[in-house]
């Protein structure tokens, strides 16, 4: 490649200073509703009542969708998808909450502000339980699953203990991710938009192919197609902030949920 | 945001009877207010917007005092000639806080009335906040506390006043100019912010409907001699840690006069006429200064997470105070 | 419905048919269990009518009091160059030029500038008509995913004015000095900190920013 080493211009650069690269949340469609999570106050425990009348009835308000009326997800969470590591799909499933600001209803209004302020109505009562937040009291319980990503959890190469024992110079140190740390400047968002029995997705994302595959085959519930559009903007600097920007399932599903009970 | 109805003020008084409404709030740069009704800590029903008002002048008075009109930006005023060369203090105060952008849009009655920064209270899905709730207790007490007060708390409330300028205009003892349903009247800075005691929901002295129209400077500004610190834990726009105002007045090789104030450690910005009393007629000295900051941190009682602030309060003071005195 | 609802059906509109589409981003919302606000949804704020010049041309727009400047921008204007990073005013993404000063557009109302002067980045330059700043941009390599640098520039040239005007600044060592110094580059990272960059490309943004002050004599 004899481009390595010269200067160059990005392409998208003068799209990108003139603020006319389109990012996910630019994008508009005609009639295009707008969803707003309501999130979970409590960190552990379980919803014991959803009130979403006066978000109902806010002006613009099409939905308000929560673990009482939302679409059921094949096996529970579980089908064609293969959440990573075990994870199971949750989504909106049932009311158990299991981290704090955990979605537990999505507010579908005509406009942005008419999303929010409805989303700031509904009232939820929660049953608390204890939270277990300490990661270092909770060590006792980690375990190793099978497989990490298709492969082996654990990998070993050498002989590291001969290596640290004849060294020269040693060097330990321990690091710690902090539990707040940063994310991209662009938000997370997604829209999705049905026609017919299609699914569009437009999202922020760096693995869509990858994505497009885990979604689950048809059914009476489900697109009998989907495609996946990565904004070609943001993803070809994907390589650089690509943290934040890889599984993002849970969101696609809320928003082609929304979309399907606005249409 | 919840559904609110706007009107423009017209004028002061047109102002004062619109602020009566049940659930009114004044609206001028919004930097705060429009934060916490997106958060919703506060959820206004009316909003009376009052940044068009005749309030935007820097002025010199007759006495040769300042008079600042109560829209006058945070920027503007930080830049204002008057300020810059007779009162530095305020303007470095002004040019410690927030953001260019914010600094811009935010007005002097507004950074006087800006909610403290708690994140319990911030938190409006957090049950256990006094300010907020009245009895519902406060998660900071026994919480994550560190950057919270170490003077004037009280069981109930451990919050401080998040303002620089707030404390540059305790020390320079501006008195604060205010218009309500039963006419003007003119409050000591150091009796507009409150302590919180058994009623944290109340942070200033004002009663219902009333306007801040400005805020007056006494003709000394301690142009001399001036230095505003402020410790964070980022070089620019974050709120203090802890915030020192210093000035003196010196002449001769001796203190005739000084102002000293703390941000970041109260529920207001935090002066002891005693403390600068006790640099008075004194060098200007180490140890003189350490007597003042000692007077000045007396019956400190920090919580869990920020005993810290005791001795960086302490040693700050003292630093204020030398790079003031450094001045010429 | 929910546990307790109006209507079984999810539609009560008929705004939305067929092909809907729907945009999501997941601003967190909570809510007190003990807050006093009614349960019923307060009755709607009548959108009223505004004018907005923004570069240079007039909008009529009717908008409810709540909607942001920023979401008037980007939703009742179409100009979506100014982007919403955080929507509480500490990031800097918003950034616009509001009668000649840089504010973050999240934090006003579109009512509060009736007849105001806006200047956003589809004003400061297009591609093939760059302002120095957005060609220094690319020149200097100043943005990487690119999501902040609309209120990067934003700010970049209403910081090239308040150093014409003598604005100082809080490492400016002496604020009775007036006039205008020569911005170092102290000066010009302490005068762009209301933006931030999470790809880090702050040092070439400072590169920017102090090759066009340069250019233009406040540097």
């Amino acid at each position: 490649m004899n481009s390595i080493g010269a200067p160059l211009d990005r392409v998208d650069g003068p799209l990108k200073v003139c603020g006319q690269a389109h990012y996910t949340g630019d994008l508009a469609l005609p009639r295009m509703a707008h969803a707003v999570l309501v999130t979970s106050a409590i960190a552990s425990g379980r919803i014991a009542r959803i009130d979403a009348r006066a978000a109902e009835r806010a002006p613009g308000v099409v939905a308000v969708i929560t673990h009482v009326n939302a679409m059921r997800l094949p096996q529970d969470g579980k089908a064609a998808v293969k959440p990573p590591e075990g994870r199971v799909l949750s989504l909106l499933q049932d009311d158990r909450v299991a981290y704090a600001n955990q979605p537990v209803a999505v507010v579908v209004a005509e406009t942005f502000a008419q999303a929010s302020g409805a989303a700031a109505l509904v009232r939820v009562t929660y049953e608390r339980a204890a939270a277990r937040v300490d990661f270092e009291a909770e060590r006792a319980q980690a375990y190793m699953p099978d497989k990490i990503n298709g492969a082996p959890p654990d990998s070993a190469r050498g002989d590291v203990e001969a290596g640290l024992a004849s060294a020269a110079h040693r060097v330990e140190a321990a690091y710690t991710t902090p539990f707040q740390h940063h994310n991209p400047m662009e938000p997370h968002a997604t829209l999705a938009s049905w026609d017919g029995d299609q699914l569009s997705i437009e999202t922020r994302r760096s693995t869509s192919p990858a994505c497009a595959a885990r979604w689950p085959r048809p059914s009476a519930s489900h697109p009998s197609s989907c495609t996946c559009a990565r904004r070609s903007s943001a993803a070809r600097s994907a390589a650089r902030a690509r943290r934040g920007r890889t599984w993002c399932w849970p969101r696609w599903r809320r928003a082609s949920w929304g979309g399907r009970c606005a249409s | 945001m919840t559904p609110f109805a706007y009107r423009r003020a017209a004028s002061v008084d047109d102002a004062v009877r619109l602020g009566l409404a049940p659930g009114a709030y004044f609206l001028a740069g919004g930097t705060n207010l429009i934060d916490l009704a997106k958060g919703g800590v506060v959820q206004p029903a009316l909003l009376v917007d009052v940044s068009r008002l005749p309030l935007a002048e820097v002025a010199e008075t007759p006495e040769g005092g300042v008079r600042i009109g109560a829209m006058v930006r945070n920027s503007d005023l930080a830049n204002h000639p008057l300020i810059r060369t007779r009162h530095p203090l305020l303007s470095q105060a002004l040019l410690a806080g927030a953001s260019p952008q914010l600094r811009n849009m935010a007005t002097v009655g507004g950074n006087l009335l800006q909610r403290t920064r708690c994140h319990y209270f911030y938190d409006a899905a957090f049950e256990h906040c006094n300010k907020r709730l009245p009895g519902s207790g406060c998660g900071a007490l026994e919480g994550i506390n560190r950057n919270h007060a170490i003077l004037g708390t009280s069981p109930a409330c451990i919050a401080t006043h998040p303002s620089d300028m707030c404390v540059a205009l305790a020390a320079l003892r501006a008195r604060v100019r205010v218009h309500g349903p039963r006419g003007e009247r003119t409050i000591a800075f150091a009796d507009f912010h409150r302590l919180p005691g058994d009623t944290p929901q109340r942070d200033t002295t004002l009663a219902a409907g009333e306007l801040i129209v400005g805020v007056e400077l006494p003709p000394d500004g301690f142009a001399g001699h001036a230095h505003y610190l402020k410790v964070r834990d980022r070089a620019s726009y974050a709120f203090a840690l802890v915030s020192v105002a210093a000035a003196l007045d010196v002449r001769g090789g001796v203190v005739r006069d000084a102002a000293l104030a703390l941000g970041g450690v109260a529920h207001k910005p935090w002066r002891r006429p005693e403390a600068e009393a006790r640099l008075v007629g004194r060098e200007p000295t180490d140890a003189a200064f350490g007597e003042a900051a000692d007077l000045l941190l007396q019956g400190a009682r920090p919580a869990s997470q920020n005993g810290f602030k005791v001795a960086l309060a302490r040693r700050a003071i003292v630093r204020a105070l030398q790079t003031a005195g450094a001045r010429s | 419905m929910s546990n307790e609802s109006l209507t079984a059906g999810a539609t009560r509109r008929g705004f939305l048919q067929s092909a809907g589409a729907l945009a999501g981003t997941p601003l967190i919302v909570g809510q007190a269990q003990a807050a006093q606000a009614a349960v019923e949804a307060p009755p709607p704020a009548p959108s009223a009518g505004l004018t907005l010049r923004v570069n240079g041309r007039s909008h009529a727009l009717q908008v409810e009091p709540r909607v942001t400047l920023l979401d008037a921008l980007r939703d009742d204007l179409g100009l979506t160059g100014t982007k919403k990073g955080c929507d509480r005013g500490q990031c800097g993404a918003c950034t616009v030029i509001v009668n000649g000063r840089r504010i973050n557009a999240c934090l006003s109302l579109a009512m509060q500038h009736d007849g105001d002067e806006i200047t956003t980045i589809e004003g400061i330059g297009q591609p093939g008509r760059l302002h120095p700043l957005q060609a220094a941009f690319i020149a200097e390599d100043a943005f990487q995913c690119g999501y902040c640098t609309p209120g990067q520039i934003c700010s970049g040239v209403a910081l090239m004015e308040e150093a014409r005007r003598g604005d100082c600044s809080t490492v400016t060592p002496d604020v009775r000095q007036l006039g205008a110094a020569p911005l170092s580059d102290a000066e010009i990272r302490e005068r762009m900190s209301g933006n931030l960059c999470r790809c880090g490309a702050y040092a070439n943004i400072a590169r920017a920013v102090r090759i066009v002050a340069r250019q233009e004599g406040v540097a």
